[in-house]
């Protein structure tokens, strides 16, 4: 069913959701949508796309923000931004 | 501190980790009620806030109003947190306050530009009724000043423009400047937070159009930092003693090596650096806080550069006591400590050697060190970064804190002549001891609460209070307070003393407070306060006086109070005096003068 989505990145994403809303790890898989995820509601969403950002050096413009609803749809889209593991650096926050 | 403390450079994750750490566990830190209200979203920044709070040893227990009722908030006691909070947090943007008043603005027709500017002063003027509404209902009040945005409608010609958005904003946080400066509210500079962070790293349009938050997650955890800079000192009480080292730190250089003309301090360069970070220290000793010398040194040495170097910003009259010699820090601290009466907790030690810093770190985990950064350039920088110095308001006390320590010297020296008990008595008639009593007033308030906060030696129960708790009881007919000014011939103490009593019945009071401040310990001040007090309730047909004593590690100086002056021992650390006339008070080596209080009668002195 994801066979798009990379296991070990989506592992990621759930131990970085894990620690912002206390929600225990083995509860998230990429299946998760926020607000039908215990925790996951919009002040957290807030804090885990601040998050991703500085954890993977990306930008998460706000054209893509909205259609980011599930963990799966966050690994999706680093990949698309060119995020892989061999090569992560810090990306910097531009002016809008 | 179990963890190690964050900074705000620290990933979000880290901070919401550790906020529920301190949640779930939160020994040892002192709860306050703190109610915020913003005209945008504000529950990113609660996690960083509580966490910098909790490392000035507060629990954070917020309650949010929704964002953008910061009139509610203000106007409304049941409105989130209002009624029962410690202190309100405020939080405006003129951008939300003034939307359409703006918009207005913006279409730059001349007569509508005078309009809308006098729209926006006349809505700031709403802002600040109702922020003295809120102040007049007790509890601290904090409010932002209005952030500049990151860019204006009129681009570069804003500078110039008479519908200049950033000039509006200049005269708008005038007038909240003017109502800070008039009343007990005080201000948080997030206007100037964000103008030291950069505007442009500062917001995250972003953030504000998916959640009406303006601000970036790396500002909000800067700005987290500084408002716990603005909210800790409301609460805990700032150190009161900064002990410097001296080589590499108030000069370049070692003098012991390089002689007191080979050292760096002068105009010029590195020597610069040095005299600025003096003046800096000066400056703090203006403001209260009293300077120290512990450095390991030839005395001699030392005095030479201290007495006779010209370009010297700090002389020995400048320090209210040294340790310079061959012994560790943490003994020359705890020296120091005892000589000024004062605990080590409220120490600050500034040193360049690492090894000095871990020393006094390990020996004496209670006492703040600064250790300075490489460069001298970076001194002052690194001074104003230490939060324990942090201040929210400063007192005619303060300011003659330093000095008074100075006559403090004196004293001691006459004190050291004496030998003998028998000669005590002489000895207090010597100082020619003058106390003024009288019924506090409000202008007195900062003051006490700040003693209350502050005095940890001759303190019965050392019950802690802000100033809306004193303000409360000033207000309270079942409570009457006592303030006490002292002064001797060696100098004028000012406020130095508090005495609380509550009525429990009839003809029955009881102590709830007494303390002195430790600079006029050792006078048996204590002796003529109660005196005061007592004739005070007897004229008010109190027959019995009840007392508690609670032991702290700190309150010896005060434990034997009550039995000293005829009061009966109950157990439980109770005492009662019944009647009134079983007191000792031995006052006959000071004057006493006795002064009405505030205009109402029933809070008139007897």
């Amino acid at each position: 069913m994801h066979s798009d989505v990379d296991p070990a990145l989506v592992g990621r994403l759930a131990a970085l959701l894990s620690d912002i809303t206390g929600t225990p790890v083995g509860l998230l898989g990429p299946d998760s949508c926020r607000d039908a995820t215990p925790g996951w509601d919009s002040v957290a969403n807030l804090q885990f796309m601040s998050a991703v950002e500085e954890e993977f050096g990306v930008i998460i413009p706000t054209t893509a923000a909205l259609q980011l609803r599930s963990l799966a749809d966050m690994a999706r889209f680093l990949r698309e931004a060119g995020w892989n593991a061999a090569r992560a650096q810090p990306g910097c926050r531009g002016e809008s | 501190m179990r963890h190690p403390p964050l900074g705000p450079g620290d990933r979000s994750r880290d901070f919401l980790l550790r906020w529920r750490a301190v949640q779930a566990e939160p020994t040892g830190l002192r709860p306050v009620r703190v109610a915020l209200a913003a005209s945008f979203t504000l529950e990113p920044l609660l996690p960083y806030l509580g966490c910098f709070l909790a490392q000035r040893g507060l629990l954070a227990r917020f309650a949010l109003a929704p964002f953008g009722q910061i009139y509610q908030a203000l106007l409304d006691p049941a409105s989130v947190g209002a009624a029962e909070a410690d202190i309100t947090v405020v939080l405006p943007r003129l951008e939300d306050l003034c939307a359409r008043q703006l918009d207005e603005l913006d279409r730059l027709r001349p007569d509508a530009v005078e309009r809308a500017r006098a729209a926006c002063h006349a809505e700031l003027e709403r802002l600040c009724q109702a922020l003295a509404e809120r102040e007049r209902r007790g509890g601290l009040l904090l409010c932002g000043t209005l952030p500049m945005p990151p860019h204006t409608p009129l681009g570069v010609l804003d500078a110039s423009h008479p519908a200049s958005r950033s000039q509006l904003l200049r005269e708008l946080n005038l007038r909240l400047f003017r109502q800070a400066t008039s009343g007990r509210m005080r201000l948080f500079d997030l206007d100037g937070a964000v103008a030291a962070f950069g505007t442009s790293r500062a917001y995250d349009e972003r953030l504000g159009h998916l959640a009406r938050c303006p601000f970036s997650d790396e500002f909000l955890r800067a700005l987290a930092l500084s408002l716990s800079r603005s909210i800790a000192p409301l609460f805990c009480a700032p150190a009161k003693v900064i002990a410097v080292d001296l080589d590499n730190t108030l000069w370049g250089g070692i003098v012991g090596e390089d002689g007191p003309h080979g050292i760096q301090l002068g105009p010029d360069g590195a020597g610069a650096a040095f005299v600025a970070f003096q003046e800096a220290l000066r400056k703090l000793r203006d403001q209260g806080v009293l300077l120290c010398i512990a450095s390991k040194n030839n005395e001699a040495d030392a005095f030479e550069v201290i007495d006779h170097h010209p370009e010297m910003r700090l002389r020995r009259s400048h320090f209210s006591a040294w340790r310079i010699g061959w012994q560790d820090k943490a003994t020359s601290l705890r020296q120091l400590a005892e000589e000024l009466s004062l605990g080590l907790d409220s120490f600050v030690l500034i040193d360049d050697s690492g090894a000095e810093c871990e020393q006094v770190r390990c020996a004496l985990p209670q006492v703040t060190v600064l250790q300075l950064p490489p460069d001298p350039a970076c001194y002052v920088a690194a001074l104003r970064g230490v939060a324990a110095l942090d201040r929210m308001s400063i007192t005619a006390e303060d300011q003659q804190r330093a000095d008074s320590y100075s006559a403090e010297r004196a004293r001691r020296a006459a004190m050291a002549q004496i030998r003998g008990p028998e000669n005590i008595a002489d000895f207090l008639r010597s100082l020619e001891l003058h106390l003024t009593v009288h019924m506090a007033t409000a202008e007195q308030v900062p003051r006490l609460a700040q003693l209350t906060q502050k005095t940890n030696q001759f303190n019965l129960t050392t019950v802690r209070r802000s100033e809306a708790d004193i303000a409360q009881l000033l207000a309270d007919p079942g409570h009457r307070l006592y303030a006490a000014e002292v002064r001797d011939r060696f100098g004028d103490y000012g406020l130095t003393g508090l005495a609380i009593v509550r009525r429990q019945g009839q003809d029955s009071w009881e102590i709830d407070t007494l303390l002195l401040s430790c600079r006029v310990l050792g006078r048996r001040v204590e002796s003529g306060v109660l005196r005061v007090v007592l004739d005070d309730l007897a004229a008010l047909g109190a027959r019995r006086l009840r007392g508690r004593f609670i032991p702290t590690a700190k309150n010896e100086p005060a434990r034997s109070f009550y039995p000293d002056h005829g009061f009966r021992d109950e157990g439980g650390g109770c005492y009662v005096l019944e009647p009134l006339t079983d007191a000792r008070c031995e006052v006959s080596h000071m004057t006493i003068e006795r002064r009405g209080g505030g205009a109402a009668a029933d809070r008139r002195l007897a």
